[in-house]
């Protein structure tokens, strides 16, 4: 997994990315960065699965298709979560400044090499 | 109150929690029993019936197999620990019919209480960290094998 913690690494390195983290399906958390203390890795692996899980089944609701990726945004701070293949999800925290474009296009770019790394 | 409950009541509670969870989180459903496993113990040492000595796998194995059969959840519960796999082989599990009827109405088997409280009790007890690794039939119908891989945390 050194792999996988390095490309983590490297994707919270962007500017506006604070914490990144891969779930697996079932809520155990693969591997995971953050430069908030404050935050508790180990804590959000259930709640990552199911609320990347409750918007897949919301789009096949509405018949919109696959899930490819999601963006929430909070009073302090947005949150984008996209698809590992079938087992396993990314997640990534950034600013409320940062650059949204960049932020999604980084993690886009990101995604086959993380799911490759699994 | 009354102190005793018809399966069929519980299977039939069950079979909609589980069916509605499945609708509502779809492949994340597994996620849900891995947040409800640690309640589930506290809840059950509230009961009485508690994990506190657990710690190490074989004291885990007798406590899970003890507490299964007298619940009877199942007939038998054998543990093997193979480096880090513990392996659990499951006799004559009670809620094969449950399983079976939502496996046919396309909901997989996420709530296995089996899994969930061999990996919670891990996780709690022995301070690993463990994660699912198989779940699936074996032997005759009832008889399932579940396989949890133990980390260092």
């Amino acid at each position: 997994m050194a792999k996988l913690k390095d490309l983590l690494i490297d994707l919270a390195k962007v500017e506006g990315i604070n914490a990144a983290v891969v779930v697996g399906r079932d809520g155990f958390v693969i591997e995971g960065v953050s430069d908030n203390s404050s935050m508790d890795i180990e804590a959000v692996g259930a709640v990552i699965s199911t609320g990347i899980g409750s918007a897949e089944m919301m789009g096949r609701e509405l018949a919109v298709g696959v899930m490819t990726q999601a963006l929430v945004e909070y009073k302090n701070g947005i949150l984008v979560t996209s698809l590992l293949g079938r087992d396993a999800v990314l997640a990534a925290v950034a600013d409320l400044s940062a650059n949204l474009g960049n932020v999604r296009y980084q993690i886009k770019k990101r995604c086959p090499e993380i799911e490759s790394s699994l | 109150m009354a102190q005793k409950i018809d399966v069929r009541a519980v299977e039939a509670i069950l079979y909609g929690v589980y069916k509605a969870l499945h609708g509502l989180v779809g492949d994340s459903s597994a996620a849900v029993m891995r947040k409800a496993a640690p309640d589930i113990l506290d809840m059950l040492s509230k009961l009485g019936v508690d994990f506190s000595c657990v710690d190490n796998v074989d004291k885990l194995s007798a406590k899970v197999r003890e507490t299964a059969v007298d619940a009877g959840l199942c007939e038998n519960m054998q543990f093997t620990i193979n480096g880090n796999e513990l392996t659990a082989e499951i006799t004559q599990c009670s809620f094969f019919p449950l399983t079976a009827k939502l496996k046919e109405d396309g909901v997989p088997p996420f709530g296995c209480p089996f899994a969930a409280l061999t990996i919670a009790i891990s996780e709690k007890n022995l301070g690993k960290r463990a994660r699912l690794k198989t779940l699936e039939p074996a032997g005759k119908p009832g008889d399932t094998k579940l396989v949890v891989e133990l980390m260092d945390k």
